[in-house]
């Protein structure tokens, strides 16, 4: 288990370094510059610097984040700093280093994301476990019909209609902001609504399949009771495929919880996340893609785990084949 | 009302469309006629701002409610970064020797009176005894001498990503230049306290609206702990100012809190001021306002035709037009020489009914204008090329294009994303119909191409214009002479512009070396038009205000009628404003945003 972990750790910090490399490559190929922009901003708003200034603003800017030396010399420097959590001052906001940034920040997207999960399981499992057990009745079609809506419509979506019916239907919530317990209802909410949807009819399927086991029938043949056959055997076997979709959902979430955040103006990583490429701001893209890239690869991680407590074959071959 | 706003907000989220715009009042004329002679100490008790305590009575710190709104997030509150930060200085916690009134014209700031000499070359301002930083520290003209010093030092701007000395357009403060190209210490600079009230500056050129100049960004005030500690001078808990109000609370990317400085030795009305970061695309902002979670709010263009037709909204709707304008400006990068030919752009800008499309098409977003300045800074203004169809088929066809035959198709080169302004739209199809030309709006999406495209030679076959915008930094013409729209570098053949660009992007060349050399580019490449507009530029400079307003006029006569440039419009606007709201001057230099937060009353 222990090689298995190292093993699995070795791999993220060679992903880390490759989707790194990308973004550092994709970048160099875009073209305009954060000053560019900055530029034309100045002129917009009628603050036109003379040439002579932007081009010394410009050698300075370079000076102070070394642009003028190799790319490979800035990628490595990169890495070095993202790997001992020094990721250096973004263009954006040069007074403050990128960790700081990203350590107030990011409690409040994992935070929005890790809420929409829970409430997403806690909401999705009992919903499947009542249609797979009802199943052909309207405890089944009705959250199942439901589901198929929940999950073609987006997060974003989703929270204009709790907004049109909690905020200025029903005056009981704020549209926006964050701090208060009641910030959160809306926007976790319209983020866990496709994953509830998911989570439901995964478990619906699974348990269906599990409760037409050979297994089972000999359980209820044995006098089992509803519980003890449906929770104690057909529902753990019927979450592995559950665990299996929980990666990519988080990863999923993450993503999702960026345009949750911009639409309601919560202030975690998202809303830089968003503007950072547009804004060319490539201190501030390379280590908001480097700490999501740690996200989505330990919650992968995490649900592999997951995988060898639920289901002791996978815990077997894993140790029996040296992995 | 409650389904009418379900219906607003539905028809808000089905335009994707995020414009600002305005309609409305409109704008005052700044007067532009200016004193020649000895001006004597000018006492300016223009109120209009800001009411000043009258003689005897107590001044009144708070009292005025509490304010919401929506604004764009600074990324500090160290305003010597620019950007945001600088514009919510001005506007809240910060200020200079002066301030402006609505009309654009200089009141008591941290001065209380000021004078100049007979050239206006000279100014005395005499410091406002009572003026106090928010520590209790007594402001002096010191304190002035020190904040200038300061924001003129390269080691301290060029490490912000920012230029703040962009001061006073057309002139300088003594050793200026020298000081922000590394020649000359900041303890140079041309201004000097003679006392703890008495501050002295001497300006290179005469200019007798310094006093209006010197209320804008770069005339603010810094108080010594950012010297002496500035990593941590501007966090919440440490920050001092001089303005009316001061930080209670600020958050990245979500808000800013601000509640009355009681030192400031004027009157502050509102009790708290909360500024909620402001994003179009968050598209909740209107729910927000209806929901009464917000007081004041910029509107979108998408959201402004569902607002006029709610008769609770449409009575909260107030709008501006912008000092701002939209231009589209020739693309001197193409080698095709054709468009050099001024009666091309001439018959270009007069096949435009600017008027039409901004009632059509811009949906009254817009205010046309017909003049490279806007009538925000003078209506009256001379140079105006109007719409006439006749006679820009005949100049299409003296530069041997009759019926735009032989002309090649025309690109209009914008990046403006998943939707092309309608005015740009209206410009082609008129373009097509009134002079038979062919015209291709070339959208490139993303500004950085965008950039890349227009700032690079081009092919051959690709002739037109870009998509361009300016605001003047003052109300004032000269500055939209002497800093934007230059006429002079941009007369060149685009021929010309490889060889520019071997100059412009040459590494191995220093600064001062490249700056020499393109200098040298430009006075051999210009048009004879181009060096007689640099001429009269360059007598501005020098110039008494009168004879300024002449050769101004002169100047902006050439740049309108090489064709180079044509103007479309200027942008309105919109703010929801609730009705409780009182005392809410909008800035015209700046987007209709507010002039200053203090004087706004919410009770």
């Amino acid at each position: 288990m222990l090689i298995y972990v190292a093993k699995r750790i070795f791999f993220i910090v060679i992903a880390l370094v490759i989707i790194s490399l990308l973004t550092f490559t994709l970048m160099q190929f875009v073209p305009g510059n954060f000053l560019e922009l900055k530029e034309v901003q100045l002129r917009i708003s009628g603050s036109g610097a003379s040439q002579e200034l932007n081009e010394k603003m410009l050698k300075d800017f370079q000076d102070k984040w070394g642009l003028n030396e190799p790319q490979y010399i800035q990628f490595l420097k990169f890495l070095k700093g993202a790997f001992t959590w020094d990721f250096g001052p973004s263009y954006q906001y040069p007074d403050k280093p990128m960790q700081e940034l990203i350590m107030e920040q990011l409690p409040i997207s994992l935070k929005l994301a890790l809420f929409a999960v829970a409430l997403a399981l806690l909401i999705g499992i009992p919903i499947g476990i009542l249609a797979a057990v009802k199943q052909n009745s309207a405890w089944d079609f009705v959250p199942m019909g439901l589901s198929v809506f929940a999950m073609s419509i987006p997060a974003f979506i989703v929270g204009v209609l709790l907004i049109l019916l909690l905020s200025l239907q029903l005056k009981w919530l704020p549209t926006q902001g964050w701090g208060n317990w009641y910030n959160y209802i809306i926007p976790v909410v319209a983020l866990s609504a496709g994953p509830v949807a998911i989570i439901a009819r995964y478990i619906r399927s699974s348990l269906i399949e599990q409760l037409r086991q050979d297994y089972v029938t000999s359980a209820w043949a044995k006098g089992g009771n509803f519980k003890q056959v449906v929770f104690g055997h057909a529902l753990r076997n019927s979450l592995i495929p559950l665990v299996t979709i929980m990666g990519p959902m988080i990863s999923g979430l993450i993503a999702s919880a960026v345009v949750v955040e911009v639409m309601f103006l919560i202030p975690g990583m998202g809303i830089n996340f968003a503007g950072a490429a547009g804004n060319r701001d490539l201190p501030m893209l390379m280590s908001f893609t480097f700490v999501y890239g740690i996200i989505v690869m330990i919650a992968n991680f995490m649900v592999d785990i997951a995988y060898t407590v639920i289901d002791p074959r996978i815990r077997y071959q894993r140790t029996k084949g040296g992995r | 009302m409650q389904t009418k706003s379900v219906l607003i907000f539905l028809i808000v989220l089905i335009v994707a469309v995020t414009m600002t715009g305005c309609t409305g009042n409109s704008p005052k004329p700044v007067d532009m006629s200016e004193d020649t002679g000895k001006k004597e100490v000018e006492k300016n008790n223009d109120s209009t701002a800001n009411p000043v305590p009258k003689e005897g009575k107590e001044k009144k710190i708070g009292g005025g409610g509490k304010l919401t709104m929506f604004y764009t997030a600074p990324e500090s509150l160290d305003w010597r970064y620019g950007g945001w930060a600088v514009i919510y200085a001005r506007q809240l916690y910060s200020e200079g020797l002066t301030r402006l009134n609505e009309n654009y014209k200089a009141i008591p700031g941290m001065a209380k009176e000021w004078s100049t000499d007979d050239e206006g070359k000279t100014w005395t301002f005499l410091i406002n005894e009572d003026a106090k930083w928010s520590n209790g520290d007594k402001f002096t003209a010191f304190d002035i001498v020190r904040s200038w010093q300061h924001t003129i030092d390269p080691a301290v701007w060029s490490q912000k990503n920012n230029t703040p000395w962009y001061t006073t357009g057309e002139s300088e403060i003594v050793n200026q230049k020298d000081i922000m190209a590394g020649k000359t210490k900041p303890t140079e600079l041309g201004v000097e306290a003679k006392d703890d009230h008495t501050l002295i500056v001497h300006l290179v050129n005469p200019i007798m609206d310094f006093p209006e100049r010197a209320a804008m960004n770069w005339g603010l005030a810094l108080h010594s702990n950012v010297m002496e500690d500035p990593d941590h001078a501007f966090k919440v808990e440490n920050i001092v100012v001089n303005g009316p109000y001061k930080p209670k609370e600020f958050t990245i990317n979500e808000k800013t809190v601000w509640i009355p400085n009681e030192h400031y030795y004027d009157n502050v009305t509102l009790d708290e001021i909360t500024l909620k970061m402001a994003d179009n695309a968050a598209q909740t902002n209107l729910p927000a306002y209806m929901n009464n979670e917000v007081q004041i709010m910029q509107v979108t263009a998408a959201e402004l035709a569902a607002i006029e037709k709610d008769p609770t909204l449409s009575k909260e709707l107030v709008s501006n037009t912008s000092a701002g304008f939209k231009v589209l400006t020739y693309l001197n990068n193409s080698p095709n020489s054709v468009l050099e030919d001024p009666r091309i752009g001439l018959a270009l800008n007069m096949a435009i009914d600017k008027e039409l499309l901004a009632k059509t098409v811009s949906r009254g977003t817009v205010e046309p204008i017909n003049s490279l300045i806007p009538s925000f800074i003078d209506p009256n203004w001379p140079n105006q090329l109007t719409y006439d169809v006749e006679k820009a088929q005949q100049l299409l066809a003296d530069a041997g294009f009759p019926d735009g035959k032989g002309l090649p198709t025309i690109q209009i080169s914008v990046a403006h994303g998943a939707s092309v302004d309608p005015f740009i739209l209206g410009v082609k199809e008129q373009w097509e119909t009134n002079l038979g030309i062919k015209v291709q709006v070339d959208n490139i999406g993303d500004w950085g191409a965008w950039w890349t495209k227009i700032n690079n030679p081009l092919e051959e076959n690709y002739v037109g214009f870009y998509d361009d915008a300016y605001t003047p930094a003052y109300a004032s013409a000269i500055p939209l002479l002497t800093q934007g729209m230059d006429y002079f570098k941009k007369s060149f053949s685009g021929k010309k512009y490889k060889e520019f660009v071997s100059i412009r992007d040459n590494k191995e060349l220093d600064n001062a070396t490249r700056l020499q050399r393109l200098d040298e580019f430009f006075l051999t490449n210009a048009t004879d038009n181009g060096r007689k507009y640099k001429e009269l530029v360059d007598q501005i400079l020098t110039s008494d205000s009168a004879t300024k307003q002449k050769l101004a006029k002169e100047a902006d006569q050439l740049r309108l009628e090489s064709g180079l440039y044509i103007p479309l419009y200027a942008w309105k606007s919109f703010f929801l404003v609730k009705s409780n709201v009182k005392g809410y001057i909008a800035d015209k230099l700046f987007l209709g945003k507010p002039l200053y937060f203090n004087g706004i009353t919410t009770n």
